[in-house]
Formats: C-alpha cells, sequence, structure tokens
C-alpha cells in the first residue's frame, strides 16, 4: 500500500498540470518519505495500521500539498496553462515538418540515383523502379504520415498531462485538416519530350469531388489519433 | 496551526533549510528530521511542503540535487550551491536584525 500511497496525489497534480517528470519525483519523494515515517514508528512499537496514519498527519493532507505544489506557476506545464495553444502550435508544427521532409526529398533522390545508376537524371526519362519507389514512400509520409506522427505526439502530450479534452481533440481536429490539404503532385516524365516534376502544396478543392477527397482523408488520419488519445485518457480516469 | 502561523513557518522555513544543507546534503526525510531536532515543535509543519520548497529553490539555482538508487528506487540528494551559500548568508544577516528589532519592540523597556 505504501508503494502507491500517494498515485491519486500524482494525478490530481497532473490534473492540475504539473508536468509528468515533476510529478513522479514529488510522487517519489513522498513514497520514501511515507515509507520512512511508518518504519520510524513500527520500530517505536506503534501498530502498523496506526503507523500509517501517523504518517500521513506528518506528511501533511492531500489538499495542503496539492496547495503547496500548485502555489508554484513555474511547476505547471504551457498546455495546462494555456489549453487552446495545443489547437494552433501542432498545426504550424506540422506545415515545419512536412516542409522539411518535402526539402530532404531531392537529396534522397540523388542518393538512390547514386547506388542505382539509373539512365540519366533521376528526374528525366527512364527513371529507375527503386526512385519511383523512393517517391512513393515520400508521399504516403507527406499526406499521413507526419499528420498522424504530429496529431499521435499531441495526443500523448496530452493524456501523459490529463489535460481536458477539448482542446486537444481541437487540435487533434486542426492538425489532421491541415494535413489532408496538403497536396503532392508526381508528374512522370515522358522520354524524348519533358523530363518529370514533384511538387508539394497546400491546397483547396471546393468542389464535391475535392471535398470528398478531403473529407476521406481528414477522418482516416483523424479517427486514429483521436480514438486512441480518448481512450488512454478514459483509462487514466480508472482508480488504479 | 492558524494559516497565518503555517504562513510565518513557511517564511522562515527556508532560512532553517538553507542552513541544515549548508551543513550536509540530506534528503527530504533526513532533512525533516533534522528540522525537528533543531526547532523540536516549533518549527513543525507538514514535511510533505518540503518538497514544494526543495523543488523551488533547486529551480532557482539555489539547491543542487543528485539521484542515487536506494533499494530499488531513485532517491533524490540536496546540497547547497555557491548561490545558495551567498543567499543563506544574506538571509542569516536579515533575520538577525529582524529578530533583534521584534525583540526589542516584545521584551519591556527599562525606564
Amino acid at each position: 500500500m505504501a508503494e502507491r500511497a500517494y498515485a491519486p496525489l500524482g494525478t490530481q497534480l497532473l490534473r492540475a498540470g504539473m508536468s509528468p517528470s515533476r510529478v513522479r519525483r514529488t510522487v517519489n519523494e513522498l513514497e520514501d518519505h511515507f515509507v520512512a515515517l511508518v518504519d520510524e514508528q513500527v520500530k517505536r512499537g506503534v501498530a502498523p495500521d496506526d503507523a500509517v496514519v501517523a504518517a500521513r498527519q506528518r506528511l501533511g493532507t492531500d489538499e495542503d500539498l496539492l496547495t503547496g505544489m500548485l502555489a508554484h506557476a513555474e511547476f505547471r506545464s504551457w498546455g495546462a496553462r494555456w489549453p487552446w495553444v495545443c489547437a494552433l502550435v501542432p498545426g504550424g508544427l506540422l506545415l515545419v515538418a512536412e516542409l522539411a521532409v518535402f526539402s530532404s526529398m531531392p537529396i534522397a533522390l540523388f542518393i538512390v540515383h547514386w547506388f542505382d545508376q539509373s539512365p540519366a537524371s533521376v528526374l528525366a526519362p527512364g527513371s529507375s523502379v527503386a526512385f519511383l519507389d523512393l517517391v512513393v514512400i515520400y508521399r504516403e509520409i507527406l499526406l499521413y504520415g507526419l499528420p498522424l506522427l504530429v496529431a499521435g505526439l499531441l495526443g500523448v502530450y496530452a493524456a501523459r498531462r490529463r489535460l481536458q479534452l477539448l482542446w486537444p481533440l481541437i487540435g487533434i481536429a486542426a492538425t489532421t485538416a491541415l494535413g489532408a490539404l496538403i497536396s503532392f503532385t508526381v508528374q512522370a516524365p515522358i522520354p524524348g519530350v519533358r523530363l518529370g516534376r514533384i511538387g508539394a502544396a497546400l491546397t483547396f478543392n471546393p468542389n464535391l469531388h475535392g471535398l470528398e477527397r478531403f473529407g476521406l482523408r481528414w477522418t482516416l488520419v483523424a479517427l486514429v489519433p483521436a480514438f486512441l488519445y480518448v481512450i488512454w485518457q478514459w483509462r487514466s480516469e480508472i482508480p488504479n | 496551526m492558524t494559516k497565518s502561523e503555517s504562513r510565518f513557518i513557511s517564511g522562515i522555513s527556508e532560512l532553517v533549510v538553507l542552513r541544515l544543507l549548508a551543513a550536509r546534503e540530506m534528503y527530504g526525510y533526513e532533512l525533516a528530521k533534522a528540522i525537528a531536532a533543531a526547532g523540536g515543535h516549533e518549527l513543525r509543519m507538514g514535511e510533505g511542503l518540503l518538497y514544494p520548497l526543495l523543488h523551488v529553490l533547486e529551480s532557482q539555482g539555489i539547491l543542487q540535487s543528485r539521484r542515487r538508487m536506494m533499494g530499488g528506487r531513485p532517491r533524490i540528494y540536496y546540497r547547497l550551491s555557491a548561490k545558495g551559500q551567498r543567499r543563506l548568508e544574506r538571509l542569516t544577516m536579515r533575520w538577525r536584525g529582524v529578530s533583534k528589532a521584534v525583540n526589542a519592540v516584545l521584551e519591556p523597556t527599562n525606564g
């Protein structure tokens, strides 16, 4: 019992916005102290149950401890102080990640070309299978992988900090919606006519076909992190 | 203990903690015992409230900490930093001045 004596306080501290590492450390210190106090009392001949009560009294009530820790704003994470940031920042992070990954593509193509020794330039007609495979991989990363990753990381961040559901869910929806607006185009080279071309952009097609594609991609990518986040959050509400 | 008394004790507990940690490195339980041994019931407060104070002082660079594994559990030991040493000297001087002034008010005047 002593091992988990302050686990409920830890959950309260997380919900109040304290960072998980700070909560872990505080709970470890309190439990270590609690065990030492109980041992001290038992060695003096106090009955174990009474020793537990006495140790609790000496450490202070959970309410006092909670108030003591939360009196210091610097221990609270930005996600708890400004939860609306969860809805805005991940979208920006996604765009930066998309740009970085897309920018790395020419280097990756060049490396594939170098080792594969395909004819002419990698962007020229006659490109190898390895080159085309690489383009497909990049496409999947840009359209699905990165939005999933960023939304998933937001879910993990919010769940570990026991943030309220609203803002993280808005963040997941906004991030994945932005991801669904990203397009990736590959123009295949035509031998003797033109070179190939690869592009990525933020696009919005207001026609029905465009909306359908957007909606499908958005739903596909948003559902996984949102579902896992809600389940994680729900499980953390169940007492140990 | 009333809330105002508790605040009063909290105010001087930083000085007490710094003074005790200047003597040697300690972890939370050891420090609580040292406070009880030095101050008896007069300085008693919820021992758990030591941790927010220790964490704040550490985040301000006044204390340094290190982690040691004891019986499979991490235990954090605190000691005074150079900045903490300077703060201890300042607080000690201030406390002596204040307590002298308060004593002068509390003690009956002669003539």
